[in-house]
């Protein structure tokens, strides 16, 4: 599966709740991370977990509507360090008489988050983590996911092309959410280190 | 300044002065800060990275963490039921407010004690530790005043935090660290033995992250925090009844004393305080300490009547 079509994750509900489950997974799998991320160039981790979840509030509010045409991961990472670089900006910003110790670290820190090429790095790696938690998933599972969630396949068409019933494909889906969720769950309380 | 202030401003290791003079140097010259700003985002991805194998990890062995729960469990039952029989009446009291428990040793005492938790503490002498009964709540928090060894049983959803009240706390998810906090004292030490822990020094909340063998010093009249590479032994050996010394001012010694044994000390002339000491004194008795002073430094005592004094050889 290519992560980089995850755009489609919000596109075929599967069940009435289809849309709300979708979130809750993208919420658990990236919510952590991008706290570790926010996090290293913002000391303060309470202002890191607010801005990820001002981040996750105006995901929200956009979610039914949402089109992404490249990739969910670049898109919600582009969104925090956006984020990120507002808060330094205007804490870096600041004027004083001189220069605080503080004030130049944030300085510091928003131009090394503003760097494009080391900013990549990070968005890299995150799209790494999103390759291996789908991959856990087992074989046929996986391939009915990717079919729905990445390619945008509806149920009936995955049905088709695969030799299965719908029945089971629903079944494939709710699996692969339900064990993606458990598998998530674990990074929650990724709080210190 | 080179690549390696760059990669300690990175991991986080340097102290607060250094790492202001490494931040200006790097915004005086962009070619290093380039560097900085790729060495910082690498760092950041692996330990992006390494969270995940910790979560991983613990997926796979949750049965085998269950067992050792139950374990760690019914050894905290015995140790609470052994204290309970056996030291109730003198240093356990329970706080009337709900389940805090203080347990306290006098001086030249040390005791062990088990959380519930699973956690071991090991109290030195004239040491007071307070905890709830049970962890409720998203923190495992206790008190030290004094200083205690850790042994912190892994929760990565449930922190254990150390206070000490003297300008500094301990955060940490399960590990092997020893802290040194006595408010007569000049410094709060904390000593990471395995693990990792995380300082947060109390006024401005800065925080420094230990590796293992690093001690963080924070030095409570100058509100500084220094992390420097240890023989993480010295700090420990006092759980044997051994006192390490390498290069400390002779005024932590008298402290670790005065704590150890029952005795007073004072000093002739001042400049005694800062003399460094060198040496280890393994479960020696107090006189046997003072001889030990005599050779090994310039330093001689007398003895009357449980007073002693020290003066320098002339």
């Amino acid at each position: 599966m290519k992560p980089e079509h995850l755009h489609n994750l919000k596109i075929n509900a599967l069940s009435d709740n289809g849309t709300e489950d979708d979130f809750s997974i993208v919420y658990e799998f990236y919510r952590p991370k991008l706290v570790v991320i926010v996090n290293s160039y913002i000391p303060s981790q309470e202002d890191a977990e607010e801005i990820v979840h001002d981040v996750f509030i105006r995901l929200w509010e956009k979610w039914e509507t949402l089109q992404i045409t490249t990739n969910f991961t670049g898109y919600i990472y582009s969104m925090t360090r956006n984020a990120c670089l507002d808060y330094l900006r205007t804490r870096k910003n600041k004027l004083t008489k001189d220069m605080s110790a503080e004030q130049q670290e944030f300085w510091l820190n928003h131009s090394a988050l503003a760097d494009d090429m080391a900013s990549s790095i990070l968005a890299k790696e995150l799209q790494a983590l999103v390759d291996e938690a789908i991959d856990e998933l087992p074989e046929k599972c996986k391939k009915v996911f990717k079919k729905s969630r990445l390619e945008g396949l509806c149920h009936q068409e995955i049905s088709k092309e695969m030799e299965i019933s719908p029945k089971t494909v629903e079944n494939h889906i709710t699996r692969a959410l339900r064990q993606l969720r458990v598998a998530l769950n674990e990074y929650l309380p990724t709080l210190f280190f | 300044m080179n690549k390696k202030d760059i990669i300690a401003l990175v991991e986080g290791r340097l102290t607060n002065e250094r790492k202001q003079e490494v931040v200006k140097w790097l915004l005086k010259n962009p070619k290093q800060q380039q560097r900085y700003h790729i060495l910082k985002a690498k760092h950041v991805a692996k330990s992006l990275k390494q969270s995940e194998y910790g979560s991983s990890d613990s997926r796979k062995s949750i049965y085998a963490k269950w067992y050792k729960y139950v374990g760690y469990a019914a050894c905290a039952v015995l140790i609470f039921s052994l204290t309970y029989t056996l030291t109730l009446p003198v240093d356990q009291t329970e706080t009337p407010d709900a389940s805090q428990i203080t347990s306290a040793t006098s001086i030249g005492e040390n005791k062990t004690i088990m959380l519930s938790d699973g956690t071991k503490v090991t109290l030195n002498a004239n040491t007071t530790l307070s905890y709830p009964k049970e962890f409720s709540g998203e923190l495992r928090e206790v008190s030290l005043k004094g200083e205690a060894f850790f042994d912190v049983t892994h929760n990565p959803k449930k922190p254990f935090m150390v206070a000490t009240g003297n300008g500094m706390k301990i955060q940490v998810l399960g590990t092997v660290f020893n802290v040194k906090s006595y408010p007569e004292d000049l410094n709060v030490e904390t000593t990471l033995v395995s693990g990792k822990v995380k300082v947060v020094e109390e006024r401005d909340q800065k925080t420094v992250v230990l590796n293992p063998s690093q001690r963080a010093t924070y030095v409570k009249d100058a509100d500084k925090l220094i992390v420097d590479n240890v023989q993480t032994e010295n700090f420990t050996a006092w759980r044997q009844g051994k006192l390490i010394y390498d290069e400390t001012p002779i005024r932590q010694v008298i402290s670790d004393l005065k704590r150890k044994y029952k005795v007073d000390i004072s000093v002739e002339s001042p400049g005694i305080m800062d003399y460094k000491y060198t040496g280890e004194f393994d479960n020696l008795g107090i006189e046997q300490i003072l001889d030990l002073f005599e050779v090994s430094s310039p330093i001689l005592y007398q003895i009357k009547n449980n007073q002693i004094t020290l003066y320098m050889k002339k």
